[in-house]
């Protein structure tokens, strides 16, 4: 009985300690034009239902920086945080209407607010009711791995062991109601290449206008 | 109309038609610009009408936009609060002018509309429309909804990703249509068209201004840009855009041509007078044209008068080296040609006249000599037949040798011969001094016919030629002179008889024609040549050449038969044929009364 409780922790180790059997995997996504799509999210579910402890950070912070959400996309693994600090010299508002999580709170200028806990896997959408064009999204992993892509549409992820993976891919601008881009990706030696090509929305769709009735 | 006249006419009326060619190409030419320059204008207007169109329809869908950023509106549609979105709807809808305003899934079904409480749950109409919106973060198009010109403005309420659309629906008015109007620089009019739910096309809202009907296409035309013309009016028609399931939405566009034309009424009276102004200078021209053109031709014609009058003066000729120049010369030529004849002509008249008189009063002195002749010859012919007779009958005692007896009787009988010609030449000279005068009686002419026939008889026997009367001899009564009658029927059948060849035929017939007595003598003897007919019946002529003195006489005969035959008022006609014979034929009137009298 003493044992059974102790069975993950073993397998936990096992797996680390097989770190020699762990490749890198390089993630390359692209638009439909051919170039680099920064900001997106790639995430790597092992296929069969095996378990393997998160890699994706506990706790993301989301700065509020000259009116904007810095970064645009964090990843937190499920149950993770998110604490919305205001470095800006006015207040803030952050609110999200996403169905992982709905919640909305003020913040003072120059305050770290309370941690605010997701818990269901998911994408929430963060806004500012004060200064719309603020927009900011909160990745909630469920898988174990999960990386956003650079400016040069790269990212790397370490450690994954062998074996066979579902990748899926997000990123902002994807199609409303359109189903995540995935593919499944079989991990073995050292490094490991994946790569998406995916069509996006324009980024910045339809800007806001603040003009008075005159007609 | 002279020849002045006319080529004045002729001028003034070319000119005048090659103005009013002028005048009317230049009035088709013009307005046909005119036309053009409005259609131009039109759809220009047009084309601005519809930027102008999409620049009011981005501040309107501005207006909405702000809408989708209300938070309690975010809220609810993330809470699926019913309630709360309707009266954030309503409230917001109020404030921008919109008449319905409805909320819509992302997946395009209508969770809320304030226009109608049924509709939520059913698919929004205008699918394309959110497609757009999606895409651009915000969609305005003019759609014919619920029978009424509306903006559907189409944006996506964003928290602050979209999660829903809010659709609101802003009539477009007449005064929308005014406004818009008033942005063009030309005095058009708009009017908007939809089709009601059977295809027919309706007038939706216009402005003041305006044709009273506006030209709308038939039910199931297809729609372009159309220009036409109509009432007065010009009218572009264009199609606006809309979303797939709407009904069409046309704008008209109408141009008053009165308008287009005022140019061409400013410019229209100084051009009439510079037209008219033309047309009397021309006029004037063709006056002095005619004038140089025809003086010379009144001066010739003056000269043609002048000799038809008879003045051969000669002409002045006209210095000219055309043809009328080369005519005036042709005239005094002419002019001095005719002068000539007529002298010459005068001459000969003159010499003929003189020759006319000497003949005339030889005549007379012939006429004169053989009546003095006459009455000279009578007196001795009387006393050789008087002497003769008493000679004859021995009356102072007999002669002693017979032969004398007989001498004597020859005496007589030659005697009286002579005095008969006599006698009858007297007559005939009467006759051509005019001074022949007969007794006027009544009688019959059948009798005295009848008595010539026989009297000539033992003649036609002698000649071996026969006499037959083919008249039935009744009563015709003339007036007249028997014995003169009866000396001329002899002196006709003596010639008939005379010119027969023995064996020959003379035939008498006489017939009625009406009031007048034909009386036809014919023989088959040699006859004479037609030119010869005339001549016989003048007096002295007889046609001796053709006889060669076979024949005895002195040609008395029918020139006398003529002559009474005229004084009794008929006539005397020769019909012949060499080798065929001679008929001649006299007429005389009839006198019936007289017969009566006499009877």
């Amino acid at each position: 009985m003493c044992m059974s409780r102790h069975i993950p922790t073993i397998i936990l180790w096992l797996l680390t300690a097989s770190g020699a059997c762990a490749a890198t995997v390089s993630v390359s996504v692209t638009d439909s034009g051919g170039k680099p799509a920064s900001n997106a999210v790639v995430s790597l579910m092992p296929s069969g239902g095996a378990q393997i402890a998160s890699h994706a950070p506990e706790k993301s912070i989301i700065a509020q920086r000259d009116e904007t959400f810095i970064p645009l996309v964090v990843i937190v693994r499920r149950g993770g945080e998110v604490v919305f600090t205001n470095n800006d010299t006015t207040m803030h508002q952050v609110y999200s209407f996403s169905a992982i999580k709905q919640f909305e709170f003020e913040i003072d200028q120059g305050q770290v607010a309370k941690p605010v806990v997701f818990d269901k896997p998911g994408v929430a959408a963060i806004g500012c009711n004060i200064h719309d064009q603020m927009i900011s999204y909160v990745y909630v992993a469920d898988a174990p791995f999960a990386a956003i892509t650079d400016a040069n549409g790269h990212a790397e992820i370490r450690d994954v062991p062998t074996g066979s993976y579902r990748a899926t891919l997000w990123h902002p601008q994807l199609p409303l109601g359109h189903p995540w881009p995935a593919s499944t990706l079989a991990v073995s030696g050292d490094a490991v290449k994946l790569s998406f090509s995916v069509s996006l929305l324009p980024s910045k769709p339809g800007g806001m206008k603040h003009m008075h009735m005159d007609y | 109309m002279s020849f002045r006249y006319r080529l004045a006419l002729f001028l003034i009326v070319t000119l005048a038609a090659v103005q009013a060619l002028t005048a009317i190409s230049a009035y088709i030419y013009l307005r046909a610009s005119l036309v053009e320059r409005a259609k131009n204008d039109l759809v220009a207007a047009t084309g601005k009408f519809t930027q102008e169109l999409a620049i009011l329809s981005e501040r309107v869908s501005s207006d909405v936009e702000i809408l989708s950023l209300d938070y309690a509106l975010r809220q609810a549609i993330a809470q699926q609060d019913y309630g709360t979105e309707l009266s954030a709807l309503r409230n917001h809808g109020y404030r921008v002018g919109a008449t319905r305003m409805m909320l819509v899934g992302l997946d395009g079904i209508i969770s809320a509309d304030t226009g109608s409480a049924r509709s939520a749950g059913r698919a929004f109409a205008f699918q394309d429309a959110l497609s757009d919106a999606a895409a651009r973060g915000q969609s305005t198009a003019l759609a014919n909804l619920d029978g009424k010109v509306t903006w559907i403005v189409i944006v996506p309420v964003r928290a602050p990703v979209p999660i829903a659309f809010i659709a609101a629906s802003i009539p477009v008015g007449d005064a929308l249509l005014e406004k818009l109007k008033g942005l063009s620089s030309i005095p058009h009019s708009i009017a908007l068209a939809t089709t009601d739910r059977s295809g027919r096309w309706m007038v939706v809202g216009r402005t003041a201004n305006g044709p009273k009907t506006v030209p709308l296409p038939s039910a199931g035309q297809k729609i372009g840009n159309m220009a036409a013309e109509s009432n007065g009016y010009l009218t572009v028609t264009t199609r606006l855009q809309t979303p797939a399931h709407s009904a069409p939405v046309l704008a008209v566009l109408a141009y008053p041509l009165s308008e287009a034309f005022a140019v061409y009424r400013a410019i229209i009276w100084p051009v009439l007078l510079v037209l008219a102004l033309a047309l009397l200078a021309a006029v004037g021209g063709a006056f002095l044209v005619v004038r140089r053109a025809s003086k010379p031709l009144e001066t010739l014609a003056a000269t043609a008068r002048q000799i038809a009058k008879g003045d051969y003066t000669p002409p002045p000729a006209l210095q000219q080296n055309d043809e009328i120049g080369q005519l005036s010369q042709a005239l005094a030529a002419m002019t001095q040609s005719i002068a000539e004849r007529e002298a010459a002509l005068t001459n000969a008249i003159d010499a003929l006249e003189v020759a006319r008189g000497e003949a005339v009063s030889a005549s007379e002195a012939k006429s004169q000599f053989l009546a003095n002749m006459s009455h000279e010859l009578r007196t001795p012919l009387n006393a050789v037949v008087g002497f003769g007779e008493m000679l004859h009958q021995q009356v102072l005692g007999p002669l002693g040798v017979p032969r004398y007896v007989e001498y004597a009787g020859d005496i007589c009988a030659s005697g009286r011969h002579l005095l008969g010609l006599v006698s009858r030449m007297l007559d005939l000279a009467d006759v051509d001094a005019g001074r022949l005068s007969i007794t006027r009686v009544a009688l019959d002419a059948g009798d005295i016919l009848n008595q010539s026939v026989a009297f000539v008889r033992p003649a036609a026997e002698k000649a071996n030629v026969e006499l037959s009367l083919a008249a039935d001899l009744g009563k015709w009564p003339i007036e007249g002179d028997a014995a003169k009658l009866r000396q001329v029927f002899t002196n006709i059948l003596d010639n008939a008889i005379k010119f027969s060849l023995p064996g020959g035929r003379v035939t008498v017939s006489a017939a009625t024609s009406e009031d007048r007595l034909i009386v036809r003598v014919q023989d088959d003897g040699c006859g004479m040549r037609a030119e010869d007919i005339a001549m016989v019946t003048r007096p002295f002529h007889r046609l001796r050449h053709a006889f060669d003195g076979q024949y005895q006489g002195a040609g008395l005969g029918l020139p006398y038969a003529n002559a009474i035959a005229k004084l009794h008022g008929g006539s005397l006609s020769i019909e012949s044929e060499m080798g065929i014979g001679t008929t001649v034929e006299i007429t005389l009137p009839l006198h019936r009364d007289a017969m009566g009298i006499a009877a």
